[in-house]
């Protein structure tokens, strides 16, 4: 029987079982044998491969201490000797992602294979290029799911066997193009996926594109006049000048501004900084088409809402990531669930 | 949301949708009167309070109700 692989596991001081966030700066320690999640993956990977060792250190020690970190990292690879080392998963922890993406670096700089797994939008996803990373979700609950997909690919990689692709494996991209033939022209796979689809054949793209989030529709408010009404508009509108400098085209972050105390806005005190307007009725002529808010006072004033939020939010609807669209999302309605608004008419020119 | 290109969002699975104008002038309409424009800038508004009121399933387009409302010139809109 061939000797078993090797495996050594690396963990944060949270699933390390050292503490949580006020652990962040622990110095790098070695553990013989696998740790907490370890365990898991032990279990999921039976009895041919071995987790000899689990490095475990703080979020921010590893990230940001890395003439001090690194080093008993690097000595702890060179006396393991591992087939493979699996990092995280991280899920939707950022540093955790960042320190799980410079381990496998490290690793695969030592010329050892690394399987990491985090959500896709994790900063740690794009901060190393060329990293075996399986696409979690945001939450440990899905440990076991992630550890076993992590295993699977791991194997693969522990054992030197051809890796296929991103889609074929599981991982996400990483960026790397392999030329292949695929024996006929464009124009003919196109016609053949028009064929496909119309005989109900199951056609693959050649090209992935990204779901979007299906996210079900908020319960209907019956009794608006007892709630708070906040604006949004993706015109970009902004006091004139653009005081945050806020980007003309595609959108990095989200600003809001007050209105308390105005009941219109005028082409004087406003503007829309989308390049798409420039010139154009709303820096010219009226604003309140972006942000209808002479509407809304009135509406507040006959009490068919309760009030409007003393605030809008402002942002330049142009194209954007979807990680970035969500980030902005989630900003802005934080800031308006911790403000008790309880609905918000977006103006999305 | 109130959008001048309602396929766009119902597409994409938005929720409750209002027909606004044009993408230059989302709630209202400049070559309207100026209370004739004030009028229309209203019932956008109160369509999308009426959104908000009405239990939807999957991504719904709410009209504006035009009965008291001015007749709105429609154009090919050049979408930003």
């Amino acid at each position: 029987m061939t000797r078993p692989l090797k495996i050594v596991q690396y963990l944060n001081q949270f699933f390390g079982g050292i503490g949580g966030e006020e652990y962040n700066d622990q110095p790098v320690q070695v553990i013989e044998g696998p740790v907490g999640p370890g365990r898991a993956l032990a279990n999921i990977l039976g009895d041919t491969v071995a987790v000899t060792a689990t490095i475990i250190a703080g979020d921010n020690f590893l990230v940001e201490e890395q003439d001090r970190s690194l080093p008993p990292v690097r000595q702890a690879l060179r006396k393991y000797q591992p087939d493979l080392v699996v990092a995280g998963p991280a899920f939707d922890a950022g540093r955790y992602g960042l320190g799980c993406a410079l381990i496998c670096q490290l690793a695969n700089e030592t010329g050892i294979n690394a399987v990491t797994g985090m959500e896709p939008d994790n900063p740690g996803v794009m901060s190393q290029k060329g990293l075996y990373v399986i696409p979690t979700g945001s939450s440990p609950a899905e440990m076991v799911p992630a550890l076993r997909k992590m295993a699977a690919l791991g194997l693969k990689l522990a054992r030197k066997e051809e890796v296929g692709s991103a889609e074929e494996e599981e991982y996400l991209p990483r960026g790397i193009r392999k030329p292949f033939n695929r024996h006929k022209q464009g124009a003919e796979r196109a016609v053949d996926m028009v064929l496909g689809r119309i005989k109900g054949e199951p056609v693959a793209s050649e090209i992935s594109i990204r779901q979007y989030d299906q996210v079900d529709p908020p319960p209907p408010i019956d009794d608006l006049s007892r709630y708070s009404v906040a604006l949004i508009t993706t015109a970009g509108i902004v006091p004139r000048g653009n005081p945050n400098r806020q980007s003309t085209e595609i959108p990095r972050n989200y600003f809001a501004y007050s209105i308390a105390g105005v009941d219109s806005l005028t082409v004087q005190n406003w503007e829309s900084v989308h390049t798409g307007f420039k010139g154009h009725v709303y820096n010219t002529l009226n604003p309140n088409y972006a942000l209808p808010l002479p509407a809304l006072r009135e509406l507040d004033r006959i009490g068919e809402i309760g009030q409007l939020h003393d605030r809008f939010y402002s942002v330049v609807g142009g194209g954007c990531p979807v990680s970035d669209a969500r980030r902005i999302g989630r900003g802005i309605a934080t800031e308006l669930t911790d403000a008790d608004v309880e609905a918000v008419i977006l103006e999305s020119t | 949301m109130v959008s001048a290109l309602p396929s766009v969002p119902l597409t994409l699975g938005a929720h409750r949708v209002v027909r606004g104008i044009r993408v230059e002038h989302l709630c209202g309409d400049p070559t309207l009167s100026p209370e004739s424009d004030r009028e229309l800038m209203l019932l956008i508004a109160r369509t999308a309070l009426r959104a908000i009121k009405t239990q939807v399933q999957e991504p719904t387009l709410f009209e504006r109700e035009e009965t008291q409302a001015p007749s709105v010139h429609r154009e090919l809109v050049g979408a930003s």
